[in-house]
């Protein structure tokens, strides 16, 4: 009897189980009627601002219906409406056990005091009404606002590399805006703005409001700039704001060799067979020393030339250090101009010069013909002494 | 004619000062000057010449063939040369089909023209029979021939000069450009180049007048030679080199031997050392005239002019040479004049 009472028990607890479950899926729900619901019924707004609030019309156990709507208690210089799939909707039909999704849209003029303010949002249907009362608590207008953070605020790189900076802009204000760009970058230094990872070049770049976007700042140095630290500071210039980051380029010197002939003369003049001394000047133009500098020449074959010094341990930064070239031509040169290339070299850097020789022949052999005519005279002169008649 | 003067004048010194030391030595040495009479003896063969038929037919020749040449020659250099720093010297140099260069003109002309002047200026004066009647004059023999020498040179200074003008004046009248100062300096060295030319030639007529006294074989002898350095010369000579330089064909440089001593037999002619000169003097860019390896060129820049002293430098062995050959082929002449007997 026990075991059965039991059984029973177990079996009424299923099947009550098995109903409960029947229940929760089938069984029309206990309430009954029209809501109107919205998130947050009670927020904070700024004046000079919109704001679009979600709401939701439930109608539980009714039939469907026409509902009516009306807003009370929005003052008159608000502006306020009632959208339904993006359109002004007056009225919503609702369904049996269904919803309508609907926003209220309000603009709240910047003259507007702070303070709260209550107002109604009345859903009117035939067999049942429902009141959503919202609470503002309006505060005063939002500052415009925008902000600039760097990724990386400082680079280092050389005089002829790019530096490219990712700053991220934020328009922190209630309003779209047209942010004009600009950099105050030193003499013989140039900045252009670009979009992300965009190619096109920018003055001015559109906000809209609580936007942020990426901006590349490249800045090129002017090749000749000095080692050291350079700030740059990044204008951000809106109609209502402005904002301003500071970017540094942190330069490294480089040394930059420049050969040339003293007063800048590339050609000279040499005789076959003798050593000409041409003077050279090496300049380091860089913007750091340069060091273990060699100077070499390619030099037809069978000339000889070497220079004096050979070798430059250091070149500070604008020194400058006379070369003398030892030029000799092989002493059967054809007259002419020779192209000889001289070169200076060291530490990765070589800077070449083209310079001009023109091979004279010396006037030694000019001298011995006249020789040869002078004997040819001598004998003239000879003969006619031993022949000369009376 | 400073020049000549001066020039005798130095000579004047020298044998005066040498028969004042010798005149103990020997009772035979002469009085005065060798070149008493000189100036009188050049004037007179100088008139001579200018004025003889032989000459204005001559030149006649000369100046339509220079003219012709260098007319064909502007029409050419004007249709093709755009710019050119040395136009005047190429009015000489560049020939113009179916007419050679002015250059090579002359270098067959000029010794014409000599050969004629020298031919037989010696052996004519025998062949009249007024050889003694000048020599009864105060002169010596020594100033007649220097006279007849002197005079045919400047006779061909003279037309050169002339054609030279002319040719320019042509030139500056078709081309409407005037020459620059360095064109000017090298025509004048060119000048110079063509009377030692002509004073070889001049000089080997004379010899020959002198050796033989009849003027018709010294003028067949002369033409002979002419022929010879004019057409012959150049093919004689890879003969004359395949014997002295045989040429190894496993050996560049017994080629390169063998086409030294070539050139150096070419130029024992003097038309060879004639051509080389005005080469050298009329086109600028020349830089070497003989062969050139390429290691010698490596690095050079080809195509730009020498300056006139370089040019001149490049081309002294040859002008002295020329210059050498006429004084040396004067002095046999002299020589052989005065061992002469004239009492004939």
């Amino acid at each position: 009897m026990l075991w059965r009472t039991a059984g029973l028990a177990t079996a009424l607890f299923f099947s009550a189980t098995v109903s409960a479950l029947a229940v929760d899926s089938n069984a029309p729900p206990p309430i009954k009627g029209l809501w109107l619901a919205t998130d947050f019924p009670s927020l904070t707004l700024h004046a000079g601002g919109d704001a679009t609030l979600p709401l939701t019309l439930y109608s539980y156990g009714l039939a469907p219906q026409r509902t009516n709507l009306s807003i009370e208690g929005v003052p008159a210089d608000w502006k306020s409406e009632i959208d339904g799939a993006g359109k002004p909707v007056k009225a919503a039909f609702v369904d049996y056990d269904g919803k309508a999704n609907l926003s209220l849209k309000l603009t709240i003029p910047a003259s507007t005091k702070p303070g709260a303010y209550n107002i109604t949002i009345k859903a009117a249907g035939e067999d049942a009404n429902s009141d959503l009362p919202i609470a503002i608590d309006l505060q005063a207008p939002l500052a415009a606002k925008l902000t600039a953070t760097p990724q990386l605020p400082t680079l280092k790189g050389s005089p002829h590399s790019s530096f490219d900076f990712k700053v991220s802009v934020k328009n922190d204000s209630p309003d779209d805006m047209l942010v004009n760009l600009t950099a105050g970058t030193p003499p013989g230094f140039e900045a252009t703005f670009k979009e992300g990872y965009g190619s096109q070049e920018l003055t001015s770049l559109p906000f809209k409001a609580g936007e942020s976007k990426d901006v590349t700042v490249s800045i090129k140095p002017s090749p000749d700039a000095k080692a050291g630290q350079y700030p740059v500071p990044v204008d951000f210039v809106g109609d209502k704001a402005k904002t301003e980051t500071k970017l540094t380029l942190d330069i490294a010197g480089q040394p930059e060799l420049s050969l040339t002939g003293q007063n800048d003369l590339l050609s000279g003049a040499a005789y076959a067979g003798d050593q000409t001394n041409f003077p050279l000047v090496l300049r380091n133009t860089g913007s750091a020393p340069a060091r273990n500098i060699a100077v070499s020449a390619s030099e037809p074959s069978g000339w000889k030339i070497s220079f004096e010094p050979k070798e430059i341990a250091e070149l500070p930064v604008n020194g400058e250090r006379k070369i003398t070239a030892q030029v000799t031509p092989p002493a059967k040169a054809i007259d002419g101009d020779y192209m000889i290339s001289m070169t200076a070299s060291g530490g990765g850097l070589s800077q070449s010069v083209n310079y001009r020789v023109t091979v004279l022949t010396s006037t030694m052999w000019g001298v011995a013909g006249i020789g040869v005519i002078g004997v040819a005279l001598l004998v003239l002169v000879g003969a006619v002494r031993r022949f000369g008649r009376r | 004619m400073p020049r000549e003067s001066s020039a005798t004048a130095a000579l004047d010194a020298a044998t005066v000062g040498r028969s004042a030391v010798s005149v103990d030595k020997s009772a035979t040495r002469r009085e005065g000057s060798a070149f008493a009479g000189l100036g009188a003896v050049t004037m007179k063969e100088l008139a001579d010449n200018l004025a003889s038929a032989r000459m204005r037919l001559l030149e006649l020749l000369v100046f339509v063939a220079g003219i012709g040449a260098v007319y064909a020659t502007i029409s050419g250099v004007k249709a093709t040369i755009s710019q050119d720093p040395f136009v005047f010297l190429r009015l000489f140099t560049t020939s113009h089909d179916p007419l050679p260069s002015f250059v090579s003109f002359l270098g067959f002309l000029i010794p014409i023209v000599a050969i004629a002047l020298g031919f037989d200026s010696i052996s004519s004066e025998f062949n009249r029979r007024t050889m003694s009647r000048v020599l009864a004059q105060p002169i010596y023999r020594d100033a007649l021939l220097f006279g007849k020498f002197l005079a045919g040179l400047i006779t061909l200074a003279v037309m050169l000069v002339a054609l030279w003008l002319l040719l320019t004046g042509l030139g500056i009248l078709l081309l409407g450009l005037p020459p620059s100062g360095e064109e000017v300096l090298r025509g004048l060295v060119f000048l110079g180049a063509a009377i030692a030319y002509g004073g070889v030639w001049l000089a080997l007529a004379m010899l020959l007048s002198v050796a033989f006294r009849s003027a018709a074989t010294a003028a067949l002898a002369c033409l002979a030679i002419w022929l010879l350095f004019a057409f012959f010369w150049q093919m004689l000579a890879p003969f004359v080199t395949l014997w002295i330089a045989p040429v190894n064909p496993f050996d560049p440089y017994s080629q390169l031997h063998a086409i030294n001593v070539g050139m150096a037999i070419d130029r024992l002619s003097p038309n060879r050392l004639f051509a080389e000169s005005t080469l050298a003097i009329l086109d600028p860019s020349t830089k070497a005239l003989g062969p050139v390896l390429s290691s010698d060129i490596e690095g050079m820049i080809t195509g730009s002019p020498l300056p006139l002293g370089q040019s001149m430098l490049l081309i002294w062995p040859q002008l002295t040479g020329l210059l050498a050959a006429m004084v040396a082929l004067f002095t046999v002449a002299y020589v052989s004049f005065q061992r002469q007997e004239v009492r004939a």
